[in-house]
């Protein structure tokens, strides 16, 4: 629920209709809700938004925008890909996860195309969860998450190095922070 | 008066508004003034803002491509670090971290204007990339 708070900008005292109270000039109240009452007066220019409250509860000054003010279709405009950590399946087999994630580190549940590269002495192929579109078992993969937002990637490697992992964008790709990326190590 | 005028400090958000924070997750690639040509080659800095016009201090990967005939590389001592593709049309680029710039070095043996666009790649945050700076040679 957003809450916004309303000052009487007028020079006179204010019957705040419907709320059983008054404001003095200058003073605010939270209202939880934009009735009829309150719309009418601040068309009549008696009162006026100066604040609002966010979700979380954090009080966030007007004029004041952070990712957490923006709604859940904005948020999720801005994708932002988050590796999980490495798992050992074999001596030269490896797991690792991509979770989309938004600004406010919330998954993001939608199918999404990406660029995945890594070291060329290695080969990626895609697991349990997403589509490889091209590019399946070599070291230049574009694969498309699944409806969760995860991409499962198995890396193989024979050599003793560490393994650089980066995700880019590529055609469909929606617009995307890649700069995290993961690092893999056979030694 | 409607009620969106009523409320529109609230609804409508502008660029200025933006927190310094949140304006940082947004780099956008700003090209300097060319240098002057010396050898054939012309020096011209890239640096990233935020949308609020800030300098934007990180680190970030960059694709940067040429006309073909030119070559790029970092210029001496400069800002920056060529992650791959020194000393051709097509180089992916890194700003240095503390001032968000990249120092690059154009070189064309020819006369004429030499194009250098940058774009997003692998390892890129979210970039704009839409302003490209044309340098020209005198070829001499």
């Amino acid at each position: 629920m957003m809450l916004i708070k309303l000052q009487n900008i007028s020079s006179t005292t204010v019957d705040v209709p419907g709320k059983g109270m008054v404001l003095k000039p200058g003073a605010t109240m939270w209202a939880n809700d934009l009735t009829a009452d309150l719309q009418t007066a601040i068309e009549g220019g008696f009162l006026e938004i100066i604040d609002q409250m966010s979700p979380g509860g954090e009080e966030l000054p007007d004029g004041v925008v952070t990712p957490q003010k923006l709604s859940t279709a904005l948020l999720d405009r801005y994708v932002v890909v988050d590796w999980g950590d490495p798992e050992v399946v074999n001596p030269t087999t490896q797991r690792v996860s991509i979770q989309l994630k938004n600004l406010i580190n919330g998954d993001i549940a939608a199918a999404h195309t990406l660029r995945i590269t890594c070291d060329d002495q290695a080969n990626m192929t895609v697991g349990e969860h997403g589509d490889a579109l091209s590019g399946d078992g070599t070291s230049d993969l574009i694969a498309r998450t699944d409806s969760s937002g995860q991409l499962d990637l198995v890396v193989t490697c024979d050599q003793a190095i560490i393994v650089s992992m980066a995700a880019g964008p590529t055609q469909m790709s929606p617009m995307l922070d890649c700069r995290i990326g993961c690092d893999v190590s056979f030694t | 008066m409607p009620i969106q005028d009523a409320v529109s400090p609230v609804q409508k958000v502008t660029t200025d508004e933006l927190a310094k924070e949140f304006a940082d997750n947004f780099g956008i690639v700003n090209w300097g003034t060319p240098g002057a040509e010396a050898v054939d080659a012309i020096a011209v800095a890239l640096q990233l803002t935020n949308p609020l016009d800030d300098d934007l201090l990180v680190k970030e990967r960059i694709r940067l491509t040429c006309t073909t005939g030119a070559t790029m590389k970092l210029a001496p001592a400069g800002a920056g670090t060529v992650l791959s593709g020194d000393d051709s049309d097509d180089i992916i680029i890194e700003t240095d971290e503390a001032t968000g710039s990249f120092d690059l070095e154009v070189t064309y043996a020819g006369a004429g204007t030499v194009t250098v666009v940058g774009g997003a790649t692998q390892g890129s945050g979210f970039v704009h990339c839409g302003q490209s700076v044309d340098l020209t040679f005198a070829g001499e």
